[in-house]
Formats: C-alpha cells, structure tokens, sequence
C-alpha cells in the first residue's frame, strides 16, 4: 500500500494558485526529493500533507485513511492521527530556545505518547547517539552550531517514531561547511529505509540519496523519475533549464 | 530641634505611608499581572466581540489620565443613579480598583508584544509533534513570551512604584501624603527629600529583582 497518495491536489493564496492539480504516490521506505526553483510550490505540497496549511480541493489519503477527500477535511481526532505519523524537519529547525536538548527532545512525547520516562530516556540517548551529539544533552539550542541544531531537530522528530519523516529545505539555511553534517544523517535514516520526503536546493545529495526525483515548476509536477532519469536525461525542457541554472 | 530629631519625629508617620504605598503596588502587581494576560489572550481570540470590547478598555484606559480615572471611581463613580450604591468605596479599595484596571491595560500590551516576538515556527514545532493548545501555550510559547515581555515588565513596574503617588488626589495616606501633611504642619522642605528616599530605596530593591529575575531566564538560554 502507498504511504502517502495524493490525488489532485489544488491550493491557492488569495489570488496566486499555488499547487495545481497536483497528484504523486509516496511508497513505504522510499526517499522522495522534491526540487524546483522557490515559488514552486515543493515547501506548500510538503507543509499540506502535515496539515499546516490546508488544500482547496483534491484528497490526502496517508496508509488508505483519508486526511482530507475531495476537498474535505476528515475530523480534527482523525487528522491527528494521521499526522501523528509523520514528523517534519524545518528549514528553521524551529527548536525550542527555553529548553535544553534533551528537553526537546522528550517534550513531545511525554506529554502526548505518555511513554514511561525510562522509555524516553532510553531512546533519547540512543537518538542524540546517532545524529552524533550525545555529549550536547544538557545544552541549550543557542549555545549549537546550524549544523548541530538541525540534527537536533532530526533527533526530535524521530522521538515520536513517525513513519514518514518530511524535510522543509533541511539544509537551506546553514553555512555551507555545515550542510555536509545534516545530509550525513539523513543519509543514514535512507539507508535504514526510513519513509523521507525532502524539499532540497541540493541537487548532489538529491541524485545520491532520492528513490524518486519529482521536479515542481509553477505548481505543476513537470516532470518526475529515478535520480539517473531526472538530472541526465531529462525530457522536459524547463527541467533541462532549471538544472542547467542550478548547477551554475 | 535639630535635623536628626526632626527625621527620627516624621519617620514613624512617612513609614506608615509607605506600608499603604507597598500595599497598593502589591495589590496592583497581584492582580493587574493575570489580569493582563487574560486580556492579551482575549484581544487575540477570534470571537470578535471579545476582542473588541477589550481593545476598547485598553483603549480607555490608555487614552485617559490615570489621575481621572481615580477620581472617577471614588468621587463621581458614588453619584451614579442605581449602580452607584454598589461602587461606593474607601479610599484604599478605589485606589486599588483604579491602578489594578490601568495597570492590566498596559501589562495587556507587554504581553501582547511578547506574544508577537515568538516566531510562527515555535507553533508549527509544537503542531507537528502533536501537541495541543494547551501544551503548546504553558510549554513552550508562554515561557518564551515572558522572558521578552520581562524588561518591560520590569520598566512598568517601577513606574507603578511611583504613580502610586497619584492617589494622594483621593487623599489616601500613601507617602506624598504623608510628606505633603508634614511639610505644611512644620514648615519645613526636609519631608519631601524623606519622601524621594523612600521611593528611591524601593525602586533599588526593585531594580535589583528585576535584574535577578531576567539574569535567570538568560542562564536558561546559554
């Protein structure tokens, strides 16, 4: 079964269409990049399966159960549900600046899993383990580089063990020498077949890590396939011209 | 009668006027802090009605002296027909009533800015983690709020300290009131400068919390 299906999605701002009749299946265990130039709408289709902004017409269905169906939205409880199992990475990682790391990271799930404390505990340091900043539970979000507060923000995400895990233009804001560090991790969270669809500027890691490459333009998928299909032979020729742009 | 025995003979009197001035600032504080936030958290519900009628009194409360609005609730609030019966107070409990309804307007607007100063990420984080409004308010926007809302906060509260000389005007016997009975009795300036001491010293301690207060909640971040 998918995921995620899409199917016609349409979303508008006022006036400016920004998702048009968009449609796309995600499958368990596949890592989807989402690329395209800003204004594309990539950020907005992410943030609509999260519910953080709401679609116009069309239907999310996550493992069969509707979010939304033609338009309209299942009830708060069940949206809930399904939102529950997914987690997303912002590209402002967005921690909490009043609480150490390790409060971040067990905020959420103690207060809406209700797993007992050992549990958490356990898991928290198994989880700062593997984005490599076990030696950072006591600090507090300020004191941490970009590249460290992401990978933060990865380890909190993953604390409520989504299923499918979205990255809003994870690495967007980080000094270039920093990027490496995220990537790395989420490269990792692919190798172990972690469900991901990321929203990347990085065209390098999307060919080397992505199952599946979809190319968003004026809030169309223009064009979408394997990572060899995409960035060598593309059909399209606004691909070829976005990919040309951003390789310079 | 020399300088020292005159201080040690005004003293007692200043003293049992700075007790109400402690008073009344503790009453304020106490009640115009809650107050506040219930008003910041009703200017932004999205019932309308709510919303407007608290911009309304934030409004007024603003907009008019805090010497009127005294002298309001103690002189004239009395001669209304029907519901002034039930208004008529002494002199301690309109003054409170008065600075408490001020106070709760402008600590309304702190929080308000505080609430602003969060970023909209904060409330997406908590979304995405499956938090409710409750948890996402008291864990992670409120503490945020008030550690900016907090210099304000502090800035208010000293002026509060020294407003409170306002309700020399319904002749409560506050400081001001005491050294003004004084200085006309004995003819003598030295009772104002008592008074300035006093407001000076608890403005100092004043200033001191603050500082403690907001060098805690810095600690919290670094």
């Amino acid at each position: 079964m998918n995921i995620i299906e899409a199917k016609n999605i349409k979303k508008s701002f006022g006036d400016q269409e920004v998702l048009k009749d968009i449609s796309f299946k995600i499958h368990p265990g596949e890592v989807v990049a989402l690329i395209g130039s800003s204004g594309s709408g990539k950020s907005t289709l992410l943030r609509c399966l999260i519910d953080l902004e709401k679609i116009d017409e069309g239907t999310i269905l996550m493992e069969g159960k509707p979010l939304v169906r033609d338009g309209r939205y299942s009830d708060k409880k069940a949206i809930r549900e399904l939102t529950s199992k997914m987690g997303m990475v912002f590209q402002q990682f967005n921690l909490f600046p009043n609480m150490s790391v390790r409060d971040n990271l067990m905020l959420a799930p103690r207060l809406v899993k209700k797993e007992s404390e050992p549990v958490l505990e356990e898991r928290c340091q198994r989880l700062l383990q593997k984005v490599g900043l076990a030696p950072k539970a006591n600090a507090y979000p300020a004191l941490l580089s970009g590249g460290e507060q992401q990978r933060v923000a990865i380890a909190r995400a993953l604390m409520m063990e989504p299923e499918i895990l979205l990255f809003d233009e994870p690495t967007s804001s980080l000094d270039p020498e920093l990027t490496g560090e995220v990537l790395q991790v989420i490269k990792q969270l692919a190798d172990e077949h972690m469900t991901m669809v990321l929203v990347t500027h990085e065209m390098g890691f999307a060919k080397e890590a992505a199952h599946r490459v979809i190319f968003m333009d004026q809030g169309c998928i223009e064009e979408e396939g394997t990572p060899d299909q995409i960035f060598n032979h593309p059909q399209k020729e606004r691909t070829r011209l976005f990919l040309m742009s951003s390789y310079k | 009668m020399d300088l020292y025995q005159y201080f040690m003979k005004v003293i007692p009197f200043m003293l049992s006027g700075m007790k109400t001035t402690l008073a009344l600032g503790a009453v304020t504080i106490l009640f115009s802090l809650p107050l506040g936030f219930l008003t910041t958290l009703g200017v932004r519900s999205r019932f309308k009605p709510l919303s407007w009628l608290l911009e309304a009194y934030i409004y007024v409360m603003r907009g008019t002296p805090l010497m009127l609005q005294l002298m309001f609730l103690y002189y004239s609030l009395p001669y209304v027909p029907v519901i002034g019966k039930l208004f008529t107070m002494n002199r301690f409990m309109a003054a409170s009533v008065a600075f408490i309804l001020n106070y709760a307007a402008y600590f309304g607007e702190i929080f308000r800015g505080g609430f602003l100063a969060v970023p909209k990420g904060q409330y997406e984080a908590c979304q995405v983690l499956g938090l409710n409004r409750w948890q996402t308010m008291t864990r992670v926007i409120m503490p945020q709020m008030f550690r900016v809302a907090l210099p304000s906060i502090s800035n208010e509260t000293i002026t509060l300290v020294k407003d409170t000389a306002l309700a020399y005007v319904i002749a409560l016997p506050e400081i001001m009131h005491a050294a003004k009975a004084a200085v006309s009795r004995d003819a003598v300036p030295a009772p104002y400068l008592y008074a300035a001491a006093l407001y000076l010293l608890m403005t100092f301690v004043l200033t001191l919390v603050f500082k403690k207060l907001e060098q805690r909640y810095r600690l919290q971040e670094k």
